[in-house]
């Protein structure tokens, strides 16, 4: 009896770890999603009937489309605070907001902080990269709050995932590409610091983001 | 006793399965009316509102306070009517501007295009051309109809491709939601706000006829009624 009890435990937690390792799951998502942004990127139909007319659109593509995005050289996790620990977001109070608002704000953070790397040199690269961005929505229950992954390539641009925990455990997940030499890829505190300082200066927010390298 | 233990860990089993990797599914309407809600209360809350709009952009967006105080007012608990929207899809857009229309590349391109990247770029097309009902309006209402959307992942098996509703109301405007399917039985909704004074949602075929002629040449909209439970 015991025995079984083991063997269906080891069970229970096999089905548990294959189904829900948070992280492996997001990362190959994301990887995935960032494959088919860069085949997009360099799908010449795509860009002349989708994209064209963009200013300098053809040649931000072809850029990206020319990368290697099978692996990684690193990658890095970014958690958000709690809502609880952040007082305001771009000059509203949150306690001043009702929760359904003080919750999309505390949602768009991801969105603002990928936008604030496109726009830090020109607008148009973000517009662009716009176009050929790709998510999705998936079940993960383990996921509370929202999750930037940032991924370097040793011959590419960098891409930035986020995931935000929605209702019931399901999650959305959209994947954007980043200009070169924006962002600091050599290490967990560089990227912290940078991204910390770029969230001071374009969200006139104060965030302790914790920052792990997962390769 | 063996066998009470058995049952006691399988149903720790099942449970663990359900609660770690899926999730019950929730109905599509229940989610869209949850949205609309939150269309309502985001209108209503003057300090959010207000952070995008300052002193000196009152030329701009005049009125904008008032259009905002009408969404708020409306009551969003229950819908009076509830419509499914069937949109046509890009190759009807095609047919009917008239082939000679569309360069024959682009044409091409579409029928090439995998079944996949054919649904992605329909979601995008009726989910746009939707959201711009508000496009044609002043300013104020472009404007604060996107500042007042909202959206969010939830759980929906029975979603097998895009579902388009206008939720309509006694007292409170109409409010259009989108739900898209996704992976694992998750989905996302977005809802928008409909501004345009010309939408009229009172009956199937009216909300048919405003579509056709906001759309027009685009015809073939097929609308129906959803039964609010």
């Amino acid at each position: 009896m015991k025995k079984f009890i083991a063997a269906l435990s080891a069970a229970l937690l096999l089905a548990a770890l294959a189904g829900c390792s948070s992280d492996e799951d997001a990362i190959e998502r994301g990887e995935e999603l960032i494959r088919q942004m860069a085949e997009l990127a360099g799908d010449r139909d795509y860009v002349e009937y989708a994209v064209s007319g963009i200013f300098n659109s053809s040649e931000v593509l072809e850029k990206i489309a020319e990368g290697d995005y099978d692996e990684a050289r690193h990658i890095y996790r970014v958690t958000l605070p709690d809502m609880d620990d952040i007082d305001e977001i771009s000059g509203a109070r949150l306690d001043d907001l009702t929760d359904t608002v003080a919750n999309k704000l505390y949602r768009s953070i991801p969105t603002l902080v990928e936008r604030s790397i496109s726009m830090r040199t020109d607008s148009s690269f973000y517009v662009t990269a716009s176009y050929i961005s790709r998510g999705t929505t998936y079940v993960d229950r383990s996921l509370k709050e929202p999750v930037m992954y940032f991924y370097f390539y040793r011959d590419g641009n960098p891409a930035v995932v986020n995931l935000s925990p929605g209702r019931d455990g399901a999650v959305s997940m959209a994947a954007y590409f980043l200009p070169e030499g924006e962002i600091s890829g050599s290490g967990e505190d560089s990227l912290r610091d940078d991204l910390e300082e770029l969230i001071y200066d374009n969200l006139d927010l104060e965030l302790d983001l914790e920052v792990k390298e997962l390769k | 006793m063996r066998r009470k233990i058995i049952a006691a860990a399988l149903a720790l089993l099942l449970l663990t399965l359900t609660a770690g990797c899926s999730a019950k599914g929730g109905s599509t309407y229940e989610e869209g009316l949850r949205l609309c809600k939150m269309v309502g209360e985001i209108a209503g809350d003057s300090e959010y509102i207000s952070s995008f709009y300052s002193e000196s952009s009152q030329d701009v967006y005049g009125g904008v306070y008032d259009i905002a105080e009408n969404i708020a007012d409306g009551r969003y608990d229950r819908p009076e009517k509830v419509y499914s929207i069937d949109f046509p899809d890009i190759s009807d857009l095609i047919s009917s501007l008239g082939e000679d229309e569309v360069p024959r590349n682009y044409r091409r391109w579409i029928r090439s295009l995998p079944d996949e990247d054919y649904d992605l770029l329909n979601i995008r097309f009726a989910t746009s051309a939707i959201s711009s009902i508000n496009s044609g309006l002043e300013t104020a209402a472009v404007s604060l109809s996107s500042v007042c959307s909202i959206g969010e992942s939830y759980v929906d098996r029975d979603l097998e491709g895009l579902e388009i509703y206008i939720y309509s109301f006694r007292d409170g405007v109409p409010i259009a939601v989108f739900f898209i399917p996704g992976e694992d039985g998750a989905a996302s909704a977005s809802a928008v706000p409909l501004l345009s004074q010309e939408l009229d949602t009172s009956t199937e075929r009216r909300l048919e006829n405003s579509l056709e002629e906001f759309f027009s040449p685009l015809d073939r909209f097929d609308v129906s009624k959803i039964d609010i439970p």
